[in-house]
């Protein structure tokens, strides 16, 4: 009987990785991890899924409910799988963390799950790592934040990446002002998001606004340029809120240049995310030759309040496929894990085979046993394959050379 | 400064795009007015370099970042859906996207949706959402091109294709029913590049602008 085809197959959208790729990803998240626990950041996991109520808190009018993945529980209560990790941590800590003092420094390392377009290619189950900084509402915060996807960026090796920063009092604050209508505010929004600059300019030229609204609303999407630029260009419009918003961009700036990351920031005030949360700051990171951000956040301060909680936010999270194509383009492939050690394994001779792979990985080496009984030149091949640095015997001589590199020399039959 | 990639189309709207680029002051005389055997183009003074590429492939190239730029009509970003961004109406070989059928039949029973009609395209999603958006049920039929002797022969009871004139449609028997949109060429942007190559980008936005509202061509 045939193997029936699509039980050998997965699903559009999601991957397997294979150990040289699993590497990736773990060296990956070891990366950011020493990043993040260095800032005091601590570790949380949250369920995979969740019932919709809750992945769809504060999504907005932005968050679509046909991209999520959706199921019944027992009860005929609806789930579906977390389409991003924000909404969970703000439960979280609204609810089970609620006690502990603030400002709440969290990270996490999980896969989200979106439908994604009919695009081959694209993913629907999507690792993220990231933070959350819960109950600082201040520039510091939004600064602290910035930074600190800069140094986790940094940290990877990717060169040459740079963060938009903007702000959605800046885009709702001229909306407002100028008059916008909801029904079109959506619709421009949508444009924003998608950088969708002609869409943009035709539902602007619909809304018929006076000369120097529609021009403001149009120098806001195109901006680029200074923060003192923007200040002159924006500043005394919007009620209040966009100067306020610019205040905040302008303090948080101070605080990048300090750290020494102010250039690695650049001002992008047409900035919106897809998300709806986003109260205050938003960011996003490219890297060269990827399409798409690898990296994205902004301050939330009204999403806890949905769990019953009270406190502002803000957090980031990186997409770990993005950065490692990105790497990727740059050089930085990563080795397939070899082995330090392999122990050759005659029949007859398992014990003493084991015996000194267990010393050897006793000492912190990695050690393979050839459960193959291969010899000689079999043996070889096999080493080669599997990375190793050296063969030894199960009495620890060194018995060939392999074309791997070599750290150490010499022959372990001393610790035998 | 930094090689700027920009990837154009092969065909009909090639030479207007080079007599743009070359008026803006993006391309040198190393881009020709008709269309080289070559499909890599590089103009060292203006620190520009081009891709010539099928139509449809314009967006791709620039979504994986090959290209900064791209020039491409609407009716190519509509069917695709590119994550690229749209930075620029360039306003030239503007044309309609039309549902058409042969000049005999009656329209209104082609569309009371009283039994299936086939319909022929090179646009298979827009034609689906056209359809869906009006509540009928349709099959679509895709095809690469010659559209519109897709109801003489019985293949198709309707077609939906793009049309600049109206001339192709006429010569073959076709009426046109309803305009589903209108196109005309875009410059997108590799979302990256639009950030990391900012300082090159937005003055080129600026000066086609500048030339567009000067010498409007729609």
């Amino acid at each position: 009987m045939s193997t029936p085809v699509i039980r050998t197959q997965i699903p559009e959208g999601v991957r397997d990785r294979l150990p040289r790729e699993a590497a990736r990803i773990r060296r990956l998240s070891g990366q950011l991890d020493q990043v993040f626990r260095s800032w005091g950041y601590r570790e949380v996991v949250s369920p995979g899924f969740e019932y919709l109520e809750t992945v769809t808190a504060g999504a907005g009018s932005l968050g679509r409910r046909e991209d999520l993945y959706q199921f019944f529980d027992r009860k005929g209560r609806t789930l579906a799988l977390r389409p991003d990790m924000t909404t969970p941590i703000a439960r979280l800590a609204a609810t089970k963390m609620a006690g502990e003092s603030l400002p709440l420094r969290l990270s996490y390392f999980a896969p989200v799950y979106r439908h994604r377009d009919r695009k081959a290619g694209s993913a629907s189950e999507i690792w993220q790592a990231g933070i959350e900084l819960i109950g600082a509402e201040g520039a510091a915060a939004d600064a602290e934040v910035i930074a600190l996807a800069c140094a986790a960026l940094a940290a990877t090796g990717l060169e040459g990446f740079k963060i938009g920063l903007g702000h959605a009092d800046l885009v709702e604050g001229l909306f407002a002002e100028a008059g916008v209508s909801p029904e079109l505010e959506e619709g421009l929004k949508e444009a924003m998001v998608a950088r969708d600059l002609v869409a943009f300019e035709k539902g602007v030229a619909l809304a018929r606004l006076a000369p120097e609204k529609e021009d403001l609303l149009l120098a806001l999407v195109g901006f680029h340029g200074s923060f003192q630029q923007a200040v002159a260009r924006f500043e005394g419009v919007g009620n209040g809120r966009v100067g306020r918003a610019l205040e905040r961009i302008g303090a948080i700036l101070q605080f990048l240049e300090a750290l020494g990351v102010a250039n690695q920031v650049s001002l992008d005030l047409g900035l919106v995310r897809s998300l709806g949360y986003y109260t205050g700051v938003v960011f996003e990171g490219y890297a060269p030759g990827v399409g798409s951000p690898v990296m994205g956040g902004g301050r939330y301060d009204n999403l806890l309040a949905d769990f019953g909680g009270e406190a502002p936010a803000t957090g980031f999270a990186l997409e770990m496929d993005r950065l490692l194509s990105a790497l990727e383009r740059q050089g930085r492939q990563g080795d397939d894990p070899g082995v330090d050690v392999l122990v050759e394994c005659p029949a007859g001779r398992e014990v003493e085979a084991m015996v000194l792979a267990h010393r050897l990985r006793l000492e912190g080496l990695t050690v393979e046993v050839d459960l193959h009984a291969r010899t000689g030149p079999e043996l070889a091949a096999y080493a080669r394959a599997r990375g190793a640095e050296r063969v030894v015997s199960p009495e620890g001589a060194d018995l060939v050379e392999t074309n791997a590199p070599r750290g150490r020399t010499g022959s372990f039959t001393s610790i035998h | 400064m930094e090689f700027l990639t920009i990837a154009l189309p092969k065909g009909r709207p090639y030479q207007e795009t080079v007599r743009l680029l070359r008026e803006a002051g993006y391309a040198g005389p190393e881009l020709e007015d008709d269309e080289s055997r070559s499909l890599l183009i590089e103009c060292p003074a203006q620190r520009t370099r081009f891709i010539i590429a099928r139509d449809s492939d314009v967006p791709t190239y620039v979504e994986y970042g090959a290209a900064d730029l791209g020039i491409v009509g609407k009716n190519v970003l509509m069917e695709g859906e590119p994550k690229v961004y749209e930075l620029l109406d360039l306003g030239y070989s503007v044309c309609r996207f039309v549902l058409a059928a042969p000049a005999s039949s009656d329209p209104q029973l082609l569309l009371n949706g009283s039994s299936a009609r086939r319909v022929a395209t090179k646009y298979p999603r827009m034609t689906e959402a056209y359809f869906s958006g009006l509540g009928i049920q349709v099959e679509t039929i895709y095809l690469h091109g010659s559209i519109e002797v897709a109801p003489k022969v019985g293949l198709a009871d309707m077609i939906v294709d793009i049309t600049e004139t109206g001339r192709t449609l006429r010569e073959n028997n076709l009426a046109v029913i309803d305009e589903l949109w209108t196109s005309s060429m875009r410059l997108i942007a590799n979302r990256a590049s639009y950030r990391l190559q900012a300082d090159r980008i937005s003055p080129l936005v600026q000066r086609l602008r500048a030339l567009l509202s000067v010498s409007p061509n729609q």
